[in-house]
């Protein structure tokens, strides 16, 4: 490289060069003598170039984040999720081919006597299965493991509504253009138990398992409403960042999220729990991934775990329930027992 | 003085063809082969490791199932920049309207480079950058990863551009006008008087 093309250059001109600041950052042994020669012949000639130098190697000079510990951890994550979502098929084999396409046709066979009989359309998820679909309207619904939603064939048509036992993750697509006029096309509906929860354009999630419904509002507004109006069941307005437990027979419980990753962690397979006791715990592996949980001692279910436990996996899980809660737990397959 | 740095070999039109064409391999390699850089670029965004893994896996996630609809980037380094970039702010953006959902106040950009002080050899460079880390400080966030991106990663304007979702003019304004803080801040005297201090110790240890 000729330094000598750099005498007239200013300090503003040197550190737009390509050609100067690919020098410094290639570092190429040939250009680097060709720069100690030129400081050398040209001493004060040089001293603008010599500045912009020293500029950009300080600046250069920065610590690194790797993060490479987590490298394989965050791959293996990324597997997961991928073939939850789409199942990867190796190799073609005749006779895993006959099976699937076996499976595929009982599954389109009862779906057509379903849609049929019914006229209307659901998915359901196994458990330990996230699905992520999209609804005819553009909102897309992210289903945790043993989740059901349905929807009305015509969907598009009338007021937008679904109905979901389980967990769901909602991403409703806003269609409403006047807030002071709107249509009855224009709302979204969640129906769940007796509990009815109307959109217009927001993301929240919803869980309804054993007669027991949460609501967390991340953005937007919806209203929550019963299909029977009582003293404790009045209809309301939830603002973002609001979260609401409700059982039948039960006052509803208000809360802020504190977190919002907490309520949307299980979407990429994350187990994260906030000063849960272990009911709580045992609920999610029985309801969300399909484990049976033997708890011979009624009385550990009320124990209780301070603090937060973030985990990727049933097995980190407990592991950190055995060490802290001192509790002998065995697996098998996908039955776990647990004793003091 | 070596600056540390990740390295790289650019992933070749042949490799990438192999990922979209489904080879699962090819996929891996791609990934071990960009997971730190990644890393390193979202931590100027975020001291946040988990969002960070977070989005890093949300992109090779993405990047897998729509493998079939992509195109062929001029440098699937900085594809992958720009698609990370996107995906922590979509994440962070999210976040913060919930965290802040009364106060109103719009989400911040933040980028911050942290300085490697250990491995400066002498006073004098120390003190330059010193001087440097201070007058970057006063420059907006995007005018720092402006100039992370041009004086860092080596990208020409187009790419940078491309990567902050920019026009090459106003990346080119930003730039300029960024370097003409710094060369307010970093006076040029200063410089001179570094460079004399540096020139100095360089006799004495040839005296020595």
């Amino acid at each position: 490289m000729d330094f000598s093309q750099y005498i007239h250059y200013n300090y503003e001109d040197l550190l737009n060069d390509d050609a100067f600041l690919h020098f410094i950052i290639d570092q190429k042994a040939s250009d680097l003598d060709a720069w100690e020669n030129f400081k050398k012949e040209q001493p004060y000639r040089s001293k603008v170039a010599q500045a912009a130098f020293e500029t950009l190697s300080a600046y250069r000079q920065q610590k690194v984040f790797t993060n490479e510990t987590s490298q394989s951890m965050v791959f293996d994550r990324i597997t997961a999720t991928i073939n939850t979502t789409q199942p990867k098929i190796k190799s073609f084999n005749f006779l895993s081919f006959f099976r699937v396409a076996a499976v595929f046709a009982v599954v389109a066979l009862t779906a057509v006597l379903y849609f049929s009989f019914w006229n209307k359309k659901s998915i359901e998820t196994d458990f330990g299965h996230i699905q992520t679909l999209t609804l005819p309207d553009g909102s897309e619904v992210t289903l945790n493991g043993n989740s059901k939603i349905s929807y009305a064939k015509d969907f598009k048509k009338g007021t937008r509504e679904v109905w979901l036992n389980g967990e769901a993750l909602f991403n409703v697509k806003h269609i409403n253009i006047d807030t002071n006029n709107i249509k009855p096309a224009e709302k979204f509906m969640v129906h769940c138990g007796d509990m009815n929860i109307e959109v217009l354009g927001t993301t929240f999630n919803v869980k309804s398992r054993h007669d027991q419904t949460s609501v967390g509002l991340l953005s937007g507004k919806i209203k929550i409403d019963y299909n029977d109006v009582s003293e404790t069941k009045k209809a309301f307005i939830m603002a973002p960042g609001d979260f609401v437990k409700y059982a039948r027979e039960s006052k509803l419980v208000h809360q802020k999220i504190v977190n919002p990753q907490h309520l949307t962690a299980w979407t990429t397979r994350h187990l994260v729990f906030q000063d849960a006791s272990l009911e709580e715990m045992i609920a999610v592996l029985q309801d969300d991934l399909g484990y049976e949980v033997m708890l011979p001692d009624d009385e550990l279910n009320h124990l209780k775990l301070e603090g937060e436990i973030n985990v990727s996996s049933v097995k980190e899980l407990l592991q950190i329930l055995s060490n802290t809660l001192y509790l002998t737990i065995k697996t098998e397959n996908k039955k776990i027992t647990i004793t003091k | 003085m070596p600056v540390k740095k990740i390295l790289h070999n650019e992933t070749n039109y042949i490799e990438w063809n192999s990922f979209k064409a489904g080879n699962w391999e090819a996929f891996g390699r791609i990934y071990d082969t960009h997971f730190k850089l990644l890393n390193n670029y979202g931590y100027k965004f975020t001291r946040d490791t988990d969002q960070i893994e977070d989005a890093v896996h949300d992109l090779f996630v993405n990047l897998w199932q729509k493998r079939t609809q992509i195109g062929n980037p001029a440098s699937v380094r900085n594809y992958l920049y720009k698609s990370l970039r996107n995906m922590l702010f979509r994440k962070m953006e999210t976040q913060q309207k919930f965290v802040k959902l009364n106060a109103g106040e719009d989400y911040q950009f933040h980028f911050e480079v942290s300085f490697d002080t250990l491995f400066m050899e002498n006073e004098a460079k120390k003190d330059l950058q010193k001087k440097l880390k201070e007058a970057i400080q006063t420059l907006s966030a995007r005018q720092q990863e402006i100039i992370y991106l041009r004086f860092y990663e080596g990208l020409s304007y187009e790419e940078a551009a491309d990567i902050m979702n920019l026009n090459i003019n106003s990346t080119y304004k930003l730039l300029y006008k960024a370097i003409g803080k710094l060369q307010k801040q970093v006076k040029l005297e200063d410089l001179m008087m570094i460079l004399c201090l540096l020139a100095s110790e360089k006799t004495l240890l040839e005296i020595n």
